[in-house]
């Protein structure tokens, strides 16, 4: 009688034991598909000309790769309308449709918490690029990286640009009163590729020994038609004071340039304009002397090294052959374009591939 | 032989033992009445705590929707506040205070304008012509946008005493390729400026970005578990609904007309077949309404959670007591089942050892059933025992009556005189016989008259001494009286026969060998005795005369005396019977102990009949 | 009665155990799991897809269920619209909402899939089906048409001798086929010609094709990127004094039509497609086998100053996010 009675308990106890460890397992494996590898692309927003043209030539590399590795690649592009709540959207979306490898811009640099978990926990990695996060965050995961520009080093290039220009040109001063009244025209308060830019610029203009006369900083959005506008306002407040304009951006610098056109100002009374992106537009018109120099960001070799290191993820290859900075960090150098010529040299250089 | 008796016995005293007993054992009735009551208990109790949980559930869920809302009331009139302030600062500190031309005013109003960037779209002063004085951010105005012609600008121009919130709409006033419709919510109001020297009236418009109601609306929808939250204004149109767009497309329908006339509290109402509950909340200054909906059901997965977790839990609980009962209930009626079966077993024929264990009520029970089994049993020995001395007895009767060595002899007597041609003598010897032995038939009767046994002795002896050649001599000594009384048969002539055998048998003629019958009453007795002076007995002999020990040495065959005394007991009882003295080489004086019961037909058949009843009763 | 009382017991007592580990576990799983529909549209980042999405998901939150959306790229071609099928299918997905890839094979890959399916924007019909598709969409050659009417009315009902260029995307011949057929029509009964057809292709673009040809007097684009580009070209004044009129479903397109870069837009309410797909898919699954059949989608063609009434307002309001 014992005997039976331990015989049920034990058969009763296996029945329970199953049932809920059947309840606990019912999460999914990830099906990886080796014959197809999936790209999702997060930008912050719908329309950067910066950003578009960086995804267009990462476009181009992956359909390269899908020759020269026999893979089919599939490349989805979204954006997150400026809010980190609908790029977390979009991103959980993407991957519960079935992702390999993420490569995200992120809306906020300080809150990339929920992509890095999701990424984690269904083991994507997650390549960060432009907008650069925290270090910590970046190293919460292994296989978290970042690929960009030193926006630091782009400033500082401007600046240089901006002080070789003024110190070999007598008639920079037009007021002879030894020293450069200046504008910036700053992408967005508080973010950071916008202060690193601001900053180091004028940095290195003072450190070269240009003295500076600040006559205004403005936020533009990184948008021409915003710069254009409040451009034209200073024009009429210090009509032909201006001597040089410093633009995060070619967008803005573009602007200020068109309001300049519209002022009815003479030429001569225009000030040293720069920016800083490389753009088709912002190259265009450095050749044709309208931008007297951009600082070319290499979106082409950014976008390859992103292509690169995907495929290598993809494939578990080691990663010996990518120059990380601290493990995680591709940041590619910036080149000063300050002439027809440079623009020659950057035409050959990265669009002729 | 044994045995068989034993089955007989048991068959006549347990009838019902072959038949299986109906209906439910003890143990199964113990469990059911438990089980019952425990799957009584236990639903009633589930039933009970799932009612009050999901009372509870609901009232927390309203709660719960209450608190939010209140949180959510005070983050929009926060939102709403400051649109207010940046209304008024512009519209005090600088539009009041400066002149439009002055280029501080663009200053302060582009200042301002960065610090509210995050909720505002844009801050714009218009004249009241519908022209763009200023505007912050600074962007090219559309073409034709129709300034006077929009909402806000009307409801501002009519009502210049007040601020005015818009309904949510699409931006319609800048050129703006990067964001050309973008949502948001208008507060405009009318202001007095000054351009140059001459005082006018215009519209100051602060546009909020819908964004920002949107975030925090779409926020508290998220996870709402089936609720949702809705805001109004005081006409029931909608600014914010999750279904926004299904709404305006007519696929969807919503309340919001009838919530909107409401003061804050909580409403019942249904909405697409779906009973709900409606919280609202009202928003200063605009009269907004912040509408919470609680769907009858929404604390339906909670609960259907709950029942599950109910259901498991009574599940175990009811497995666990009806094991706990099993054992109890075993516990209580192993013992009477136990007592039960050694009970069986032993109606089956083994020996009885009856289980004595378990509560003192059943030990006592199996004790008693033990002693009545061995009672039963020793009974049952008692019985067989009397009916083989009763066999015995009746052989014995039967042997005696007829002794047949007697019978040889007195035929042979008979065939002697025959021979001898002592025709006389045989003739009478030969009727003495007769009556001898129609006497000791009697018809089968047990009882006769005294009488009778007097002549059958006399029949008797009269045949004795033809043989025995006058060796001894016989008398009666009869109480006249006494011969009309009862007896058994036959009690006289075996200890006459013993008499003659042991007594006076082998002595001489000379030696005056005497037999004496004699009869009287004593009392309500009758005392039969029979006399001898012949060899007597020692006393050891007496002793073992009427002992029924077959090891004892007695005299010949010996049931006799034993017989007679015995059958006499067996009819009258136990104080009556054989009584010897005896004196060696003086003679032996046997005494019968009757009862003195006249004789008669209906007595002697009364008599017979108890005596049979008697024995079957044993 | 020993034997029999113990057998009954634990006969009772495993019901019991059976019971009370079912409830167990249902306690932690949920007891309606949603029912998974994934949606195979080329390109799914593209933000002309915005108003269908919004539409799509509305209409899954309302009927309880999962939607997919598949990531895919520009171009989608049959092969990789069949692995992506299978692939979901793998997953458990109960249905497929597709847009049909162009190629060669397309029926035969959609017969191989036992699950429901409905498609949106075109139906392809050649290899020769086995079985018809539902099709929920827009009538390709009433756009045509529609856009035929707005060439027609910019020009007062009077197209003799005019000529008219039309653009296109060549990934998507079959539905290009069907709005030039309906534009044709619609445009020599008013007397007018279709004078060439360029179809542009993604990488290339077509602005510069079309600056080579000239000679017409409007240009009729029938997709949504190629007439973003047509808009920017005529904005920059490009196009050789041609009026450009087009089929698109962006916001770039609206501002177009608003900011006079192009004269007439024809789109149709991306947003109700999405979301009748999405209910029509869900009440099949919910058993109503008759749910999944042909619906026609609403086309509107917008006047400039029509632009922000309310009717309007509602539908610019699925485009943003």
């Amino acid at each position: 009688m014992k005997k039976l009675y331990k015989r049920i308990s034990i058969m009763m106890l296996a029945v329970f034991v199953f049932t809920f460890l059947a309840a606990g397992c019912s999460g999914e494996e990830e099906v990886h598909n080796k014959k197809t590898l999936r790209v999702g692309v997060v930008k912050y927003i719908e329309q950067d000309d910066y950003i578009n043209a960086l995804t267009d030539c990462l476009r181009g590399d992956f359909e390269k790769m899908e020759k020269s590795y026999g893979l089919h690649i599939v490349v989805t592009v979204k954006n997150g309308a400026g809010k980190q709540a609908i790029q977390d959207k979009v991103v959980e979306e993407m991957i519960d449709a079935g992702c390999d490898i993420l490569c995200v811009d992120l809306v906020d640099r300080t809150a990339p918490t929920k992509i890095i978990n999701m990424a984690r926990k269904n083991n994507i990695p997650v390549i960060f690029f432009n907008r650069e996060l925290v270090r910590e965050d970046l190293m919460q995961w292994e296989k978290l990286y970042y690929v960009g520009g030193d926006a630091a080093a782009s400033g500082i290039m401007q600046g240089e640009l901006a002080a070789g220009d003024i110190q070999s040109d007598a008639k920079a001063d037009r007021n002879r009163d030894g020293r450069i009244q200046y504008v910036v025209l700053e992408g967005e308060t508080g973010h950071q590729d916008a202060i690193l830019r601001t900053d180091e610029a004028v940095g290195t203009l003072t450190a070269k020994g240009v003295k500076l006369d600040k006559i205004r900083y403005e936020i533009a959005d990184w948008s021409k038609d915003q710069a254009r506008n409040k451009m034209s306002q200073l024009i009429r407040q210090h009509h032909a004071q201006i001597e040089l304009v410093l633009a995060n951006n070619d967008a803005m610098a573009l602007g200020a340039r068109e309001a300049y056109e519209q002022s009815g100002l003479e030429k001569k009374d225009y000030p040293k304009i720069y920016g800083i992106d490389g753009l088709k537009d912002g190259l265009k018109a450095v050749a044709s002397g309208e931008l007297q120099g951009t600082v070319y960001n290499d979106k082409e070799g950014q976008a390859q090294q992103m292509a690169l290191l995907s495929m290598a993820l993809y494939r578990n290859e080691t990663l010996k052959n990518f120059s990380f900075h601290d493990r995680k960090y591709l940041l590619l150098p910036y080149q000063k374009v300050d002439g027809e010529e440079a623009v020659k040299r950057v035409h050959l250089k990265n669009f002729s591939k | 032989m044994k045995d068989y008796f034993f089955r007989r016995i048991k068959k006549r005293f347990f009838p019902y033992r072959m038949k299986q007993v109906p209906g439910f054992g003890i143990q199964a009735m113990i469990m059911m009445a438990m089980t019952a009551i425990t799957i009584v208990i236990t639903v009633t109790l589930g039933l009970l705590l799932f009612n009050s949980y999901s009372k509870s559930l609901m009232k927390l869920t309203l709660q719960d929707t209450d608190s939010l809302m209140d949180r959510t009331v005070d983050n929009l009139q926060g939102e709403l506040l400051d649109m207010r302030n940046i209304s008024n600062t512009v519209n005090y500190n600088l539009i009041q205070a400066l002149d439009v031309k002055n280029p501080q005013l663009t200053q302060q109003l582009g200042l301002l304008y960065e610090s509210a960037r995050d909720s505002v779209v844009s801050i714009a002063l218009y004249s009241n012509t519908g022209s763009l004085i200023m505007s912050e951010p600074s962007l090219n105005q559309k073409e034709d946008p129709n300034v006077t012609r929009q909402p806000w600008f009307m409801d501002a121009a009519s009502e210049i005493e007040n601020m005015h919130f818009s309904m949510p709409h699409i931006q319609n006033l800048f050129q703006n390729a990067s964001d050309p419709y973008h949502w948001v919510i208008s507060l405009s109001r009318s202001v007095d400026l000054t351009d140059g020297d001459a005082p006018s009236t215009g519209v100051l418009l602060v546009d909020m970005d819908y964004g920002r109601i949107k975030e925090i609306m779409e926020q508290i929808n998220d996870n709402a578990d089936g609720k949702y939250y809705y805001l109004c204004n005081n006409r029931g149109q909608l600014i914010y609904h999750p279904c926004m767009d299904q709404i305006k497309r007519g696929l969807l329908k919503e309340n919001s007309l009838y919530m909107s006339s409401k003061v804050d509290g909580s409403y019942r109402d249904v909405l697409h077949s779906m009973k709900r509950y409606s919280r609202v909340k009202t928003i200063s200054y605009t009269g907004w309404k912040l509408v919470g909906v609680v769907p009858d059901n929404v604390i339906r997965s909670s609960m259907k959670r709950f029942r599950y977790f109910i259901l498991t839990a009574g599940g175990l609980l009811i497995m666990m007591l009806l094991l706990v009962n099993r054992m109890i209930a075993r516990r209580i009626s192993l013992p009477i089942l136990t007592l039960n079966e050694s009970i069986r077993a032993y109606e089956a024929g083994e020996t009885p050892n009856i289980y004595a264990g378990g509560s003192a009520e059943i030990r006592y029970l199996g004790r008693s059933v033990q002693k009545s089994y061995e009672e039963i049993d020793h009974l049952m020995k008692q019985i067989v025992e009397e009916q083989n001395q009763r066999r015995k007895s009746e052989m014995a009767a039967l042997q005696s009556q007829i002794n047949p060595h007697f019978l040889y002899n007195t035929l042979d007597s008979i065939t002697w005189m025959v021979e001898g041609g002592k025709n006389d003598e045989a003739v009478r010897m030969i009727s003495q016989l007769a009556r001898l032995l129609r006497i000791s038939l009697s018809k089968g009767h047990t009882i006769i008259s005294i009488d009778d046994e007097i002549r059958h002795c006399e029949s008797y002896m009269s045949i004795q001494s033809i043989r025995y050649k006058n060796r001894f001599r016989f008398r009666c000594e009869i109480d006249r009286e006494i011969r009309k009384y009862s007896t058994v048969k036959l009690v006289l002539q075996p200890l006459l026969e013993n008499a003659i055998y042991y007594g006076v048998g082998d002595m001489d003629e000379d030696d005056g060998g005497e037999i004496v019958v004699r009869g009287r009453m004593q009392g309500d007795e009758i005392c039969l005795t029979v006399e001898d002076n012949g060899n007597g007995m020692t006393g050891e002999e007496l002793d073992n005369l009427l002992s029924e020990d077959e090891k004892v040495p007695k005299h010949g065959s010996g049931v006799g005396v034993i017989n007679v005394h015995n059958r006499i007991r067996l009819l009258f009882g136990q104080r009556y019977g054989i009584t010897a003295e005896s004196e060696p080489d003086e003679g032996t004086t046997i005494t019968v102990h009757l009862p003195a019961i006249l004789y008669s037909e209906e007595k002697r058949r009364e008599m017979e009949r108890q005596m049979k009843r008697k024995g079957e009763r044993l | 009665m020993e034997k029999p009382s113990r057998a009954i017991f634990i006969t009772v007592e495993l019901i019991l155990a059976i019971f009370t580990a079912t409830m167990a576990v249902k306690i932690s799983t949920d007891e309606i799991p949603q029912r998974k529909v994934a949606v195979i549209v080329e390109d799914s980042g593209n933000s002309k897809w915005d108003s269908y999405v919004k539409g799509l998901k509305d209409a899954a939150k309302a009927n309880n269920l999962h939607l997919v959306i598949c990531n895919t790229d520009k171009g989608l071609n049959p092969e990789e619209e069949k692995e992506l099928m299978e692939e979901q299918e793998s997953k458990g997905v109960s249905g497929f909402i597709l847009q049909q890839a162009q190629g060669s094979g397309g029926q035969v890959i959609l017969d191989s899939f036992h699950e429901p399916i409905l498609l949106n924007f075109c139906r392809l019909t050649d290899p020769p089906m086995k079985k018809t598709y539902p099709l929920i969409a827009p009538d390709n050659e009433k756009l045509g048409e529609k856009l035929g009417e707005c060439i027609v009315e910019g020009y007062n009902g009077k197209l003799e001798g005019r000529r008219v260029g039309v653009v296109c995307a060549a990934s998507s011949p079959k539905v290009m086929m069907q709005r030039q057929k309906g534009l044709q029509r619609v445009l020599e009964k008013a007397g007018g010609k279709i004078a060439w057809t360029l179809y542009r292709e993604d990488d290339t673009g077509i602005s510069d094709a079309v600056r080579s040809r000239s000679g017409v007097s409007a240009i009729a684009v029938l997709d949504t990127e190629s007439l973003e580009e047509m808009a920017d070209a005529a904005a920059a004044h490009d196009v050789h004094g041609a009026v450009v009129y087009g089929i698109g479903a962006s916001i770039k397109t609206v501002y177009s039509l608003e900011n006079e870069s192009i004269a007439g837009l024809v789109t149709a309410d991306l947003y109700d497609m999405g979301y009748r797909s999405v209910t029509a898919m869900a009440q099949y699954l919910s058993g109503s086998k008759k749910a999944l059949k042909d619906q026609s989608i609403e086309i509107i063609s917008p006047k400039k100053n029509e632009l922000f009434s309310e009717k309007y307002q509602t539908f610019l309001a699925t485009m943003e996010r």
